[in-house]
């Protein structure tokens, strides 16, 4: 990538003009290279001036991951409009308040898929209530023009889109508060993305499997933006299901796998995993559908770590190596252009090394701010992000995650983050995944998990308790236990991720505590 | 608790129905008027297709159509961009591209001046028409004159009441251009919420409220204008009254609305107390302010220079130094700038070594700081630690009170010793009963730079008497070497009326080698 390449018209030109013929993306319908997808996107952003979208405006795309989502999703960036990706598992109350936050003037939505009909769900919404909102199109709808005024300014626009322009509103996934829409520019984003490629393992001609929606960030900047900046192919399907997957892989000699370690073993457990060849994927892929000689021990590589707030991630350490005796279980390093610090949770005093506190996030890489909220709210004086996680630096500067100081309970006075006991209980041989939240267990706070075992084992609760004392202080163990048959029982919201207070019920429910010593 | 957003503000103040905003010679604006007009235009706005983020230029003068228009953009959460009435075609041309305005709103003509044709020749195409041109690729519609929109507009849109719902005090509400005495014009933009509870505690802090009328000319496409007299005056509740008449009309209408606070640049009233009938004038109802040469002998100071002088910026949404009194200073404190107003924290630094020191570059960071340069990213406006590095070389006193020493840039290095400006012409002013210079620094192969006096109007110099006047004020590196004399008109502004430092300095340059 250029050092100026730093918008996506820039990028986008960039491609089309050294690696023409590379495959930028490939779906289960077709395939896109990188001249095409320059091509089709300045035809899309043509049609979409002459409808009367202009630079700044925000414009919304709902729709699931495939060809056309990236070719609409670059013809708003590239002229300088703001691609405001919504996820198409909002109900048309979350998408009114999405529209609204996001101060959308034009939705682009898919048709009928999966059982909805999302043209009719939008075109159906109180537009008394969205003043801004001008148009609401199917994506099938859209047009694309090749010459003409409109092409004349679409073209303009795309040279004087700058580093500083806004880019995207992504909203977060709300997992633990009210979606917000965080705003990142041309600069911060690529910059951000440009930053993590190494460490990902993701290089040119690398062939980019990530099953995570393009309207998240992990979709979005992980897999979408990466390649692009990379000059590497993306691999993407709009629902996922692991027998068309296996063959979509094989046909498209995957090279990188990356996402969810929960999407990589339902995968591995899938009866066509063994028959499939996979022979193509490389180090840096995650470890259950690697073969055992590239596996890496548990701990050795990093976490990559990341947020939607930086733009994907912001620290880590090369996937394909192990991390030197002593950061095993860390977050590696902050990737370039990135700042860390820890402060303390309630005097915002910065912390000096092995102190634990909340993590912050400076420099040029990060949001430029959140829909609806001042600088003061969303910043330190001193322009930094506090990210809402726990951890601490150590004096090589690597980053130890503890967990989300939302997840932080008190346990008898004392602080136990649930992700720290997860880990612990996922040493104990025979658990294969631990999910550890704080219960309410007759009034008293008390820690309780589910665990999934690991295939064909049988976890006997007594040792499973004491092995979790030689790993655990004694208020970080456990007292309320249940077990789960598989990884499909934990209980998970709509953004897949873990719904705490059904688990909070699954764990109350088991009865199943404790054995006295 | 005051409003946090345009839309909010000039809801409530709506309510004062008949009472008076805005004077601006013979029109008149009520605040209820002023609602209800704005009203009508975001709802115009609305249907032409402009919305939240729109980006909307102006080009109006002080009066009624600039109000309307600008609360209007402002109620839609549209981004408003002010233009100067004094702007060329092509300074329009470059202030439309660079802050990507979508949308122009223009007065046909100003005080004689055909802006249409300047517009029309800005833009290089007929501004009748829906605009797609590659040379301005952002630009859709101009209008001239808003009567249309107000026309065109429903009074009772519910758009506009869901519109000011979403709005938010952290949206952009207008880039200002800087007037760019050192540079380019930089779009600075600010949100509704810093620029409203600026004015809400500055007005505090000067004791303006609703009872009050004020008399300012600040121009409000500039911060000054905008904030400290436009956005005060709406926070208030109070009247403010502005005139672009002959001197003795404007001595009319200062008898007849009867200001109670002045605020403005003091020469530019000069020609009022000169004109033969203000003798004759009352103006004992003037209590507070600045245009020191119009208000009443009691509350005039002995020497201007023994007031608290006000600093504003653009990058600090107007006022930034503001003095705790109006009172006579005592001759230490002469040229005092007050101190740092709330919502703004700030540092003085020495820029060679970045440590905070008595006398050095004023930086500044909080809530009244801009939200940044339009176009240009963070880290281009702001250090790491998100301090913005002003270019005013400040003193602080013991009492905390600064002392403005000149523009990082117009600080004279002549043989290893640093000179201000300001401190010498303040010497030449003593020392000559007031005569007005200016003081630059002309490059110089031996010394890096010398310094030399410009000395305005067309007496000759007694450099000999000067000298000696100025060795009793001022250490000898400090004293001119160079005395020009040069007549007021010839002097080469910038835009905004300021002196342009730069090419008076290149000027003089010539002048000194030609000798």
């Amino acid at each position: 990538m250029p050092a100026e390449a730093l918008t996506i018209p820039a990028l986008l030109a960039h491609r089309a003009a050294t690696t023409p013929d590379l495959e930028a993306l490939v779906d289960h319908r077709g395939q896109l290279d990188y001249a095409a997808l320059e091509r089709r996107s300045a035809e899309r952003a043509a049609w979409l001036v002459a409808q009367g979208i202009n630079k700044a405006h925000r414009v919304a795309l709902q729709m699931e991951n495939g060809l056309e989502w990236a070719i609409n999703a670059y013809a708003v960036m590239r002229i300088g409009a703001v691609l405001v990706p919504l996820s198409t598992l909002l109900r048309p109350a979350e998408l009114a308040a999405q529209l609204g936050i996001g101060g959308v003037r034009h939705l682009i939505t898919t048709g009928s898929w999966r059982g909805r009909d999302y043209h009719a769900e939008a075109s159906g919404l109180d537009r008394g209530l969205l003043p801004s909102l001008r148009n609401i199109w199917q994506a099938g709808e859209l047009g694309g023009e090749t010459d003409g005024p409109a092409r004349a300014v679409a073209e303009a626009l795309a040279q004087r889109v700058a580093p500083a322009d806004d880019m995207v509103v992504i909203f977060t996934s709300g997992s633990r508060q009210a979606p917000r829409g965080v705003m990142h520019t041309h600069g911060s984003a690529i910059r951000s993305i440009a930053a993590g490629l190494a460490a990902r393992c993701i290089h040119p001609g690398t062939r980019l499997y990530i099953p995570m929606p393009f309207f998240w960030v992990g979709g979005f900047g992980m897999g979408l933006v990466s390649t692009l900046v990379a000059g590497a192919t993306l691999l993407t399907e709009a629902l996922p299901e692991p027998e068309k997957t296996l063959k979509f892989l094989e046909r498209e000699r995957v090279t990188l796998f990356r996402g969810w370690p929960d999407q990589a073993a339902s995968l591995a457990r899938h009866p066509d995993f063994a028959a499939t060849d996979l022979s193509g994927l490389t180090v840096g892929s995650l470890n259950p559908v690697l073969p055992p000689a590239l596996r890496a021990r548990p701990g050795a590589r990093a976490n990559v770590f990341g947020m939607t707030e930086s733009f994907g991630t912001y620290c880590g350490y090369p996937l394909g190596r192990d991390m030197p005796e002593g950061k095993w279980g860390s977050c590696g390093k902050p990737f370039e252009g990135t700042r860390l610090r820890i402060a303390d949770p309630e005097t915002g005093a910065i912390l000096g090394p092995d102190a634990p506190g909340t993590i912050q996030i400076g420099g040029r890489n990060i949001l430029r701010g959140i829909c609806g909220q001042e600088r003061e709210q969303v910043f330190t004086a001193d322009g930094w992000f506090d990210t809402g996680d726990m951890g601490h630096l150590d004096a090589d500067g690597f980053l130890w995650f503890a967990g989300r100081r939302d997840d932080m309970v008190k346990i008898s006075g004392a602080t136990v983050y649930p992700s720290e006991v997860d880990a612990a209980l996922e040493t104990i041989p025979g658990i294969a995944r631990a999910f550890a939240t704080d219960i309410d267990l007759n009034g008293k706070a008390a820690i309780g998990a589910a665990l999934v075992p690991a295939k064909d084992a049988v976890l006997d609760l007594a040792s499973v308790a004491a092995a979790a004392k030689d790993r655990l202080s004694a208020f970080k163990v456990p007292s309320r236990w249940a077990i789960l048959s598989s990884l499909d029982d934990v209980p998970r919201n709509a953004s897949d991720k873990v719904n705490k207070a059904a688990l909070q019920a699954l764990i109350i429910a088991a009865h199943c505590d404790l054995p006295p010593d | 608790m005051t409003p946090d957003t345009i839309a909010k503000l000039i809801r409530e103040q709506g309510r004062l129905g008949d009472r008076c905003f805005l004077v601006a010679d013979d029109q008149r604006l009520s605040y209820g008027e002023a609602e209800a007009r704005s009203r009508r235009i975001a709802s115009a706005l609305l249907e032409a297709g402009a919305g939240r983020g729109s980006r909307i230029a102006m080009l109006f003068g002080n009066g009624p159509d600039f109000a309307v228009c600008l609360l209007a953009i402002a109620r839609i959460g549209a981004v408003a961009i002010p233009i100067s009435t004094m702007a060329t075609a092509h300074e329009i041309c470059v202030m439309l591209l660079g802050a990507d305005a979508e949308y122009l709103m223009a007065t046909p003509d100003y005080r004689g001046k055909d802006i249409a044709h300047v517009v029309a020749e800005a833009i290089g195409a007929d501004p009748s028409d829906e605009l797609l041109l590659p040379g301005l690729p952002v630009l859709r519609r101009v209008w001239f004159g808003i009567a249309g929109l107000e026309t065109g507009g429903a009074a009772d849109d519910p758009r506009v009441a869901a519109a000011e719902a979403q709005g938010s005090p952290a949206d952009a509400m207008v880039v200002i251009h800087t007037s760019g005495s050192t540079s380019a014009p930089k779009g600075v933009t600010h949100t509704h919420g810093q620029i409203i509870r600026n004015m809400a505690r500055q007005n505090i802090q000067r004791d303006f409220t609703a009872s009050d009328c004020l008399l300012s000319n600040s121009p409000w496409f500039w911060v000054g204008g905008l904030a400290f007299s436009f956005i005060a005056a709406l926070v208030a509740g109070a009247k403010l009254v502005c005139s672009s008449a002959a001197p003795a009309a404007m001595l009319d209408l200062i008898e007849a609305e009867r200001p109670t606070v002045t605020n403005g640049v003091a020469s530019t009233v000069l020609a009022l107390a000169r004109d033969p009938s203000f003798a004759a004038r009352d103006f004992s109802f003037m209590r507070r302010g600045n245009l020191y040469p119009i208000m009443p002998p009691d509350v005039r100071p002995a020497d201007p220079e023994l007031r608290y002088n006000l600093l504003g910026m653009t990058e600090m949404g107007s006022v930034c130094l503001l003095g705790p009194h109006e009172d006579d200073l005592p001759e230490h404190k002469r040229g005092a700038f007050g101190r740092p107003v709330a919502g703004l924290e700030t540092r003085v630094v020495d820029p060679q070594t970045g440590e905070d020191a008595a006398s050095g570059e004023m930086w500044a960071r909080g809530a009244n700081v801009m939200q940044g340069y339009y176009g240009r990213e963070r880290h281009e406006c702001f250090d790491a630690d998100g301090w913005f590095h002003t270019g005013d070389m400040m003193s602080i006193d013991a009492d905390g009170d600064y002392f403005f020493k000149g523009r990082e840039g117009d600080i004279i290095r002549t043989s290893g010793a640093q000179v201000s400006p300001r401190e010498v012409e303040g010497a030449i002013s003593e020392a000559t009963g007031g005569r007005m210079a200016i003081v630059i620094g002309i490059p110089d192969a031996e010394r890096g730079q010398i310094v030399a006096a410009v000395m305005v109007g067309d007496q000759p110099v007694d450099e000999a008497a000067l000298r000696a006047a100025l060795k009793t004020r001022l250490s000898p590196y400090k004293i001119p070497r160079n005395f020009l004399t040069m007549q007021e008109m010839d002097l080469p502004t910038v835009l905004s009326g300021k002196i342009d430092l730069k090419r008076l300095a290149d000027m003089a340059a010539e002048l000194t080698n030609a000798c």
